[in-house]
Order: C-alpha cells, then sequence, then structure tokens
C-alpha cells in the first residue's frame, strides 16, 4: 500500500483520521447541545485555551522529528513564566521586551544543556529531559518562594496578550506564526531534511553526510526557546505564575505531537499536530459543555483515550504495510549460505512492529553508541 | 567402529531445506580426549552439523548419533545440554553490560528463586578462570575485555559446571583473535584436553588446524571428504581435499605489488597507510582512478571491517588519504566532501532511511543539487529522483514509495545512486550485491564497471569470490588483517582466490595486549 498523492489518497481515512475525528465531534455536538457548542464563544475559549499548548507541542516537534523526546517543554516554559514575573516586580525599569528576551534565551539554555545531554553524552532523551525537567522545578520554586507571583507589566503588554485580531485570540497567532517558519524549515530546508534523517535512521544520515550531532542538539535548543516564547504568551494571557502550571501542558502538548505524527504523511509534522491540538480541546470542550457537573475529569479522560485509539488505528495500518512491505524485499533464500555469511539477524531482520513504531515514536536506540 | 572410546559419533546424518540437500549422509566421530577439527568451504554444511548438535535444525530421518555410548537425539536442545554438549558460537553469546561473574551464573542451573550471592559467584568465576590459567577480574563488565579476554570467558563459562562437559564446541573461536592470543587459548584446549574433555573446533584457519587437532573430518558440498588424522596430512592436502581438486600452480602474483604504471600523477588516488582497528592490523592498500580492486578475505579476516574503516564509519588509527589529502578518521562527513563514498553492509542499518521515501533517500547526501536558492525545490527532487530511477533501473518507477517496500536488489540500487549522485573520486562498497537478485546483482555490476570508466577509484569488499572477479581489475586477499596476496589478470579465478583464501599467513608481530592478562597456569 503506498502513498497514493491522488484526492482519493488524500482522503483516505488513514491519512487524516483526526480529521474524520473531528467532523465526528463537531457534529455530534452540534445535535445534542447546538446552543452552547455552535457558540462563537466555544470556538474562542478553545482557540485561546490552546495558543499556549500549540506553541509548546510546534517546539516539541523538533526534538521529536530528529527522533527525540523533549519533555522540558512545559517545565521549562513554566521556567519562562516565572522569569518574567518576578522580573516584573523585582526589576520593573528592565522593560518588558529585555524581559521576555531573558526568559526565552534562558529556556534555550535549558535546551542546549538538554542537547548537550542527548547529542553529546549519549544519555537517553526521555531520561535526561525528565531530569532536567526536575532541575527546572526547582528553580522555578526557589524563585517564586512557591508563591503565586502576579506579574506587573504595563497594561499595553496586558492588553496586547489577552486583546484579540481577527476575532482570534493574539496568542493564537504567535502560534500560527511559529508553526509557519517550523513548517517552511522542516519542508523546504536542508537543515529539516537532515533533522528528518536523523530521525528515521541516524546511522544512516551520519554516513550520508549528516551533522546529525549538532543537529539534534539545536533541534533541543529550538525547541527550549519555543517554550519560552510559550511563556511569554502565558503571561500575556494569564499575568500570574503558579506553581501548577507547566507540567499540565506537556500531555496534551505531546499527544498532538503523537497524534499529528499519525497523519497526512505518516510522519512527525507540523500541521497534523495542530489538527491534533484543534480536535482534541474541541472534544474536551463538547464534552465538559455536555456534562452536568462541570465535568473537569474529562480533559485527561479524553486526551488519553483519543490519543491511545487513534495510534492504534494508524499503527495497525502501519503493520499491515509494512508487512506487505516484508514479502516483497529479496531474501537469501538459500538456507545453507544464509547459515554460512555472517548475517546478525538481529539487525538485517526488524520486525514489522519496530517498523511502525519508527513513523510514530522515536526510536533512540538507533544510533548513540 | 571405535564406540567405546568416542565423545561423539554421527552415522549418516543428512539435512534438506526445501529441495536443497545441506548435508548428506555424513559420518563424524570424535574421540575422547582429542581435539577434532571440522573445515571446508563456505556452504560445505560445517554450520549445519553443528546446528544439528545444538538443536536449532532436526535432521532428516535415518540417522543416528552417540555421545558417550549412549544414543543421543539430534535436534533438540534440552538433549544436547543434557547429553553434555557445550557451544561456544563466534559471537560468543556474552552480555555486553553484565560482569564476567553475573555472565557466568546465567544459565537456569544457577537457580531462579535462590538468591544469588555476588561475592560467591565472584570467588566461583575467579577459581573457574585460574584453573585455565587466566586472570581476569570476574567484576569487570564484559563490554571493557578485549577480544581474546572474552573468547576465554565464553570458553571457560561453557565448561564450568557441575560435571565436566563430554565434549566443547567452537565455532571459529578464533575469527577475530590476533596470533599470539589464539596461541593461548590454544594452549588452553590442549590442557582441557589432557584432562579427558574432547574438543570439536571448527575454523577457517587451516595453520591453526594443522597445529591444533589431533584429527580432521573435511566436509566438501555437504558430504564428508575425509576424516584423518592431522599428522598425515599437508597443508596442500588439506586444501586440495576441501577444494575437491588438485592444487593449481601457484598464482603468478601474490604479496602486496606496487603499481606504478598508473595515469593519476605522482600519489596514487586512494591510499591506506597501515589502519587498524578491530580486525584490523596495519593494513595498507593503494588504488588508482580507474580502478576497481576487490577485496577478499574470510571471516574475520578483517575483510568485514576494512570499508567500514575506509569510509569514516568507525574509527581507527593509521591513514585514509586521498589524492595524499588524509581523512578524518571516523568521520564519513570529511570523507564524503573528499570525494570518498561509502555504501555499509548492513543496507537496512546503516544504509536506508526507514520510514523515507525513495526520494529522501537519493539525495540526502546531496540536497544543494536540488534547492534553488537555498529552498529545496520539490519539483528539481522529483525530477532528479525519476532520471536517477531510469539510470538506476528502480522498479516500480515509483519515487514517492517508501524506500523499504522496494526489493532489496532495488534498495541497493538507491544507495549507489546516492553516492553517485556526489560525483564521488572513491567509490568503497561493502557486500554491494547481498541479498540482491541476479538482474540487480547485473546492473549493480554494470553501475561499478561505469563509474571506474568515469575514472572513479571502486574498492568492493566482498564475501562472494564470483562478484568480486568479475568486477574487479585486481583482488586483495585479506588474511588477520592485513594485505597477505594480490591476484590480477589472469591469476584472477576462483581457484586461485579459493586457494589464496585458505593460504596459512606469517604472523605479523601485532600489538597483542596481552601482557598482564595471562599466567601460566600451575595448577592446570
Amino acid at each position: 500500500m503506498r502513498d497514493r498523492t491522488g484526492l482519493l489518497g488524500m482522503l483516505s481515512p488513514r491519512r487524516i483520521s483526526v480529521v474524520y475525528l473531528l467532523v465526528v465531534i463537531f457534529a455530534v455536538f452540534s445535535i445534542t447541545i447546538p446552543d452552547l457548542f455552535l457558540s462563537s464563544i466555544t470556538l474562542q475559549s478553545v482557540a485561546s485555551s490552546q495558543a499556549v499548548v500549540g506553541i509548546l507541542a510546534v517546539g516539541a516537534l523538533l526534538p521529536f522529528v530528529a527522533g527525540e523526546f523533549d519533555i522540558t517543554v512545559g517545565s521549562n516554559m513554566a521556567l519562562s513564566v516565572i522569569i518574567i514575573t518576578s522580573l516584573s516586580n523585582s526589576h520593573p525599569g528592565v522593560g518588558v521586551i529585555p524581559m521576555c528576551l531573558i526568559a526565552v534565551l534562558v529556556c534555550g539554555f535549558v535546551g542546549l544543556c538538554n542537547g548537550l545531554l542527548v547529542g553529546r553524552f549519549g544519555i537517553n532523551s526521555f531520561i535526561a529531559t525528565l531530569a532536567t525537567s526536575q532541575v527546572i522545578v526547582a528553580v522555578a520554586l526557589k524563585i517564586s518562594n512557591n508563591q503565586q507571583v502576579l506579574a506587573s507589566l504595563p497594561h499595553a503588554f496586558m492588553n496586547l496578550g489577552q486583546g484579540r485580531s481577527l476575532g482570534l485570540p493574539n496568542g493564537v497567532f504567535v502560534a500560527l506564526g511559529l508553526a509557519l517558519v517550523v513548517w517552511y524549515i522542516l519542508q523546504f530546508t536542508k537543515l529539516g531534511r537532515h533533522l528528518y534523517a536523523a530521525g528515521f535512521n541516524r546511522e544512516a544520515a551520519r554516513l550520508s553526510g549528516v551533522r546529525t550531532r549538532p543537529v539534534v542538539i539545536g533541534s533541543f535548543v529550538a525547541s527550549g526557546l519555543i517554550a519560552g516564547v510559550a511563556g511569554v504568551v502565558y503571561v500575556g494571557q494569564v499575568g500570574t505564575f503558579s506553581n501548577s502550571i507547566g507540567a499540565p501542558l506537556l500531555f496534551p502538548a505531546f499527544a498532538a505531537v503523537f497524534l499529528g505524527a499519525t497523519q497526512f504523511n505518516f510522519r512527525p509534522n507540523v500541521w497534523g499536530t495542530l489538527l491534533a491540538i484543534f480536535t482534541l480541546a474541541l472534544g474536551v470542550q463538547g464534552l465538559q459543555l455536555s456534562s452536568s457537573s462541570g465535568g473537569f475529569w474529562i480533559t485527561p479522560l479524553f486526551n488519553g483515550v483519543a490519543l491511545v485509539a487513534a495510534v492504534m488505528f494508524s499503527r495497525q495500518q502501519g503493520i499491515r504495510q509494512a508487512q506487505r512491505a516484508e514479502v516483497s524485499v529479496d531474501r537469501a533464500e538459500d538456507p545453507v549460505n544464509r547459515a554460512e555469511v555472517p548475517v546478525d539477524e538481529k539487525t538485517t531482520s526488524v520486525s514489522p512492529l519496530t517498523e511502525d513504531v519508527a513513523a510514530t515514536t522515536p526510536d533512540s536506540e538507533v544510533s548513540r553508541r | 567402529m571405535s564406540g567405546a572410546r568416542a565423545a561423539l559419533a554421527l552415522r549418516s546424518v543428512s539435512k534438506t531445506f526445501g529441495a536443497q540437500l545441506a548435508l548428506d549422509s555424513v559420518d563424524l566421530t570424535v574421540r575422547m580426549g582429542e581435539i577434532h577439527a571440522l573445515v571446508g568451504q563456505n556452504g560445505s554444511g560445517k554450520s549445519t552439523v553443528v546446528k544439528l548438535l545444538g538443536g536449532y535444525h532436526v535432521p532428516d530421518e535415518g540417522c543416528e548419533a552417540f555421545v558417550g555410548d549412549r544414543p543421543f537425539q539430534l535436534g533438540s536442545m534440552t538433549a544436547a545440554h543434557a547429553a553434555g554438549l557445550r557451544f561456544v558460537h563466534q559471537d560468543l553469546g556474552l552480555v555486553e553490560h553484565m560482569t564476567v561473574a553475573e555472565n557466568f551464573f546465567m544459565s537456569p542451573r544457577a537457580g531462579w528463586v535462590r538468591p544469588l550471592s555476588a561475592g560467591a559467584e565472584r570467588s566461583r568465576t575467579a577459581r573457574a578462570l585460574a584453573d585455565f590459567g587466566y586472570e581476569i577480574d570476574p567484576g569487570a563488565q564484559v563490554s571493557s575485555l578485549s577480544a581474546a579476554q572474552r573468547t576465554v570467558v565464553a570458553i571457560v563459562r561453557a565448561l564450568h559446571g557441575e560435571r565436566p562437559p563430554a565434549l566443547l564446541i567452537l565455532d571459529e573461536p578464533t575469527a577475530s583473535l590476533p596470533g599470539p592470543d589464539a596461541e593461548l587459548l590454544f594452549a588452553a584446549l590442549r590442557r582441557l584436553v589432557r584432562g579427558s574433555g574432547s574438543v570439536l573446533f571448527i575454523s577457517h584457519h587451516l595453520d591453526e588446524v594443522m597445529g591444533l587437532a589431533d584429527s580432521v573430518t573435511v566436509l566438501r558440498d555437504g558430504r564428508l571428504a575425509a576424516t584423518t588424522s592431522s599428522k598425515e596430512l599437508s597443508h596442500d592436502r588439506l586444501v586440495e581435499l576441501m577444494l575437491g581438486r588438485p592444487l593449481a600452480p601457484r598464482a603468478p602474483v601474490a604479496g602486496p605489488s606496487r603499481t606504478e604504471d598508473a595515469g593519476d600523477g605522482p600519489v596514487p588516488r586512494l591510499t591506506v597507510d597501515r589502519v587498524h582497528g578491530v580486525n584490523l592490523h596495519g593494513l595498507s592498500l593503494e588504488a588508482r582512478c580507474g580502478e576497481v580492486v576487490g577485496v577478499a578475505g574470510l571471516t574475520g579476516s578483517g575483510r568485514e571491517n576494512l570499508a567500514g574503516a575506509v569510509g569514516g564509519q568507525t574509527d581507527v588509527s593509521g591513514q585514509v588519504a586521498i589524492d595524499g589529502h588524509p581523512l578524518k578518521p571516523g568521520d564519513p562527513r570529511d570523507a564524503l566532501a573528499r570525494g570518498l563514498a561509502y555504501a555499509p553492509a548492513e543496507r537496512r542499518r546503516d544504509a536506508l532511511l526507514g520510514a523515507a521515501t525513495l526520494r529522501e533517500n537519493l539525495t540526502i547526501a546531496d540536497l544543494r543539487s536540488v534547492s534553488r536558492r537555498r529552498r529545496l525545490s520539490r519539483r528539481l527532487e522529483r525530477k532528479e529522483a525519476r532520471t536517477w530511477i531510469e539510470t538506476l533501473d528502480v522498479r516500480p518507477r515509483d519515487e514517492e514509495r517508501a524506500i523499504l517496500q522496494f526489493s532489496g536488489g532495488n534498495q541497493q540500487k538507491v544507495v549507489l545512486g546516492r553516492l553517485l549522485r556526489t560525483k564521488p573520486k572513491v567509490l568503497v562498497l561493502d557486500e554491494p550485491t547481498q541479498g540482491v537478485d541476479i538482474g540487480a546483482r547485473a546492473a549493480i555490476h554494470d553501475l561499478i564497471e561505469e563509474a571506474a570508466a568515469g575514472g572513479a577509484t571502486v574498492i568492493v569488499c566482498s564475501s562472494d569470490l564470483e562478484d568480486l572477479i568479475q568486477v574487479s581489475t585486481r583482488v586483495v586477499v585479506v588474511r588477520r588483517g592485513v594485505v597477505g596476496a594480490e591476484l590480477t589478470g589472469a591469476a584472477l579465478t576462483v581457484e586461485h582466490l579459493e586457494e589464496e583464501l585458505l593460504r596459512p599467513t606469517v604472523v605479523e608481530s601485532t600489538t597483542a595486549d596481552s601482557a598482564g592478562l595471562y599466567r601460566e597456569s600451575s595448577n592446570a
């Protein structure tokens, strides 16, 4: 089964399952709760609440394309928020823009540390970023003294942060702008292709002349910087640091990256990620509006179930695809020669399962040795 | 029948795979207290015998097997273990990230539930190693040991246990050992058989076979060619038995030669100067423009390691230079920039971008030529891919298809295309026709010849001798990590190559790291 480029192929449920999910969600809630669901306020509240998640997801997408996890994005964003809020109280003279720049650069530095741990010291990215995220949390708690911190920022900044343009919250435009830039890089630059190559097969990329190490490290730096920007947008929207922000945004951002990777071309991509964010948020919103008791527990439930269901769906397809490929791949059938030729069975016969996982999760084992 | 004194006796063992007869009623008798060598060319059935003994394959009907005096059920792993057969395979089967002692006590007999005592494990391991005359720290990680030490650990592990094994089966244990280390291992094996153990020893190195084994069984095309005492056997006679024909007159050109008749200036295009690395012990090689140099060698000779060392995949000491400019070792990017393109042997593991399309796999090594003002042009890229699909005759002609959905031959053509797009001065190909169908094989030969005709230097490392002879202008034979011989012109025949592969090598003074690692055993 190849990836058809024709219209029919484009519309196959395999390629755009999330679009179908979106349509179903929209149809169901339009019928069950038309008054609540179809109001423009619903759309706006989804857009506004998801702008920060979208920015984080676009950031986390970059290391993910290169085959690595960056699970610091949530706490890194919180670090950005506390830097801005505390600076606005302690050094109000610095000015909003320098404050934001400092916050973003510090987050970029955190990304650099992650990148060095992974790219230079060869630590599994899941472990490395899990560890650094805890260090960041500690720093944020230290700065904030474990208190809520209200930002004292100029009205102009807060108005910008909470304002709307063309009927959409301004934060959405930041998310879309970053998404455009990342999309362009991934799609139209050598760097983007090298990122994908490093994620597909690190050793093959290296042997093809890709500077895999700088590429991976750079992806973490970019992810850190973007998390810093997410913090700026968050401050503009909310204006407060509390010790519970950040971490809860990690899951929706990552869920969107995973889900997005099953869309369109079966690899991590920008628009699939944003589409997944919007769809998941709309589903959550609809369920919450339908629930009489407030439904505060719905968000995690829906996110979790939707992620597993959607990935399972595309995984099934992926397995079938890989099995078909397996049949067509030539094999040395002569058992005698096979026995004598020193072929490492473990490495040559890749199971269809690993094949498919490569498309949906980074195989961090690939190359660091 | 010397049944009473046989450690292992096999009678008329056959094995068919599909329509192919891999073993044709083979007899094999290993007497107690002897080292018995099993030799034969690739495909002669040696490994099939080992796998039958180990229980990986079940033999055809009608065979008999005895271990000691008892009948023995071939084709069962538990029966093999219960009968006292112990195996050490070429890959040794050690867990790298565990200590020596942990590797010793992995077998189920150590007990699943009974708590293990690390201290007792270590002292027992140390004692077992000391019995063999080795001092290896039982607390050391296996990954930190030298090749020789690992081999020893694997062998001693196979031997230690509640009761002594009936037969130790070594499947090419010396493939990765430099000479002096192999000697120490052999000393240990001789001590073992003096204590009435028996060894079945599979090796490519006939000099070792002659020096170590008491008797030799030769297999040829799945049949028993001969079983004799090694004292009655000369080296040439052994090679004749393996090949099944009298030896040809010795090849006219043997030993590395320095050709001076090239058209590419004073410096050769490619020089490989005293490269040391895994299995490579100071290998030197030169190649000129338009030459296709084949590299032959047995498993473990260094042939499998040469291409990766030249191509920058592995870090080695020594120097690889193009037109006199040295390449940074272990840096494939630098190699590519200097005009050296390398195709690894493990296509799927090291060459293919698995989840990507043919187009992406083809263009990855050079994206500039498909870019406009630093922006990748999908249109140019597709056009380029289509052109190359035609040139390489890839089928189906579909540049957007995932690379893994092509056959092995087509995948290999794409890998070659990726390299050729960089317009390399030197092309290094490791096993370019492995797992490739006949049609693609011919096409790959054509591509190699075209590249050479265009002035490129091509190095082809292959275990397929026919292949080497077809494409190469000359073939160098690698033995024990150095170039042992070189064949060109009329001397370049399969017969000569086979003989050169098996010819004993004078062991060069290798940098043995054995000082202090071994002591002659006083208590064995």
